[in-house]
């Protein structure tokens, strides 16, 4: 109980898919990381910008509506914040796959297969679409 | 492949830390609240507009006691349309409502609390301990 909590590492993650980027979020915060989350590159990089926020890891999807898709968005940050680290995946089993491997790095001990998440993911897409073509 | 995952699933928000819906276009408040809450031991859920909200209240395996939302967004549905298809829809979920503006109590009546912006977090979540006892 007296030990130092671990400062946790802060990953910016940037899904515009709110059922992708919600199981997503949580499996990293379970993983151990704080998590920002933000629903495109504008958000991200007005994010960015802002001296206060602290980022270890960029994590982004690639097509996204916007001016800046995630290649603009990596670009941007090499020229701006030159340093930090940006994992880019563009669909969403690489997201799965990309999350799983910062979670084995993570702080905390995994929590539970990546596989989970995803077909927790792909229920949700198919439920949403189950639900738009009652409406 | 994983049988049974849904029942697995509680380390994705069942059971767990009372679930929060945070719904702010703005990412900064949107990041600032979401954070503000957890630090109160809730499991916080974030959404921009209306659309997404309901997108995630669409999956019960969440189990959101409480939606916090904005009332000025972007998009089809604000704030108070989405407090009513709520309100309709899972009538369970208390409702707490913010805007920068004022509104007369008649337009969020039927919900459990309106704080103006800005709007100290302290109280805000005070309030949101109080209604979720």
């Amino acid at each position: 109980m007296t030990e130092e909590p671990e400062v946790q590492e802060t990953i910016l993650l940037v899904e515009d898919e709110v059922l992708v980027r919600m199981p997503i979020a949580q499996y990293l915060r379970d993983c151990g990381y704080k998590v920002i989350e933000a629903g495109n590159a504008d958000e991200a990089i007005a994010l960015l910008l802002h001296k206060e926020t602290i980022v270890d890891i960029v994590f982004s999807d690639i097509e996204m509506p916007g001016a800046v898709d995630g290649f603009g968005l990596a670009k941007w940050i090499r020229e701006h914040r030159p340093g930090l680290d940006v994992l880019l995946a563009g669909t969403v089993p690489r997201t799965v796959e990309n999350a799983q491997q910062l979670c084995e790095q993570g702080s905390v001990p995994k929590p539970y297969d990546a596989q989970i998440v995803h077909n927790h993911i792909k229920r949700l897409l198919a439920a949403r679409k189950a639900a738009k073509e009652n409406e | 492949m994983v049988e049974g995952a849904s029942e697995r699933l509680p380390r994705l928000g069942l059971a767990v830390p009372t679930t929060i819906l945070v719904v702010e276009d703005d990412v900064f408040l949107r990041m600032s609240l979401a954070d503000h809450l957890r630090g109160a031991g809730y499991r916080v859920l974030e959404a921009s507009n209306a659309n997404e909200a309901l997108d995630l209240l669409r999956d019960r395996s969440q189990a959101v006691r409480l939606l916090l939302s904005d009332i000025q967004m972007p998009g089809k549905r604000d704030g108070l349309e989405l407090a009513l298809a709520v309100r309709f829809q899972y009538p369970d979920i208390k409702i707490v409502l913010t805007s920068a503006q004022s509104f007369p109590t008649s337009h969020w009546g039927d919900t459990d609390g309106f704080f103006p912006k800005p709007y100290d977090a302290k109280r805000l979540i005070e309030h949101i301990k109080m209604l979720l006892g």
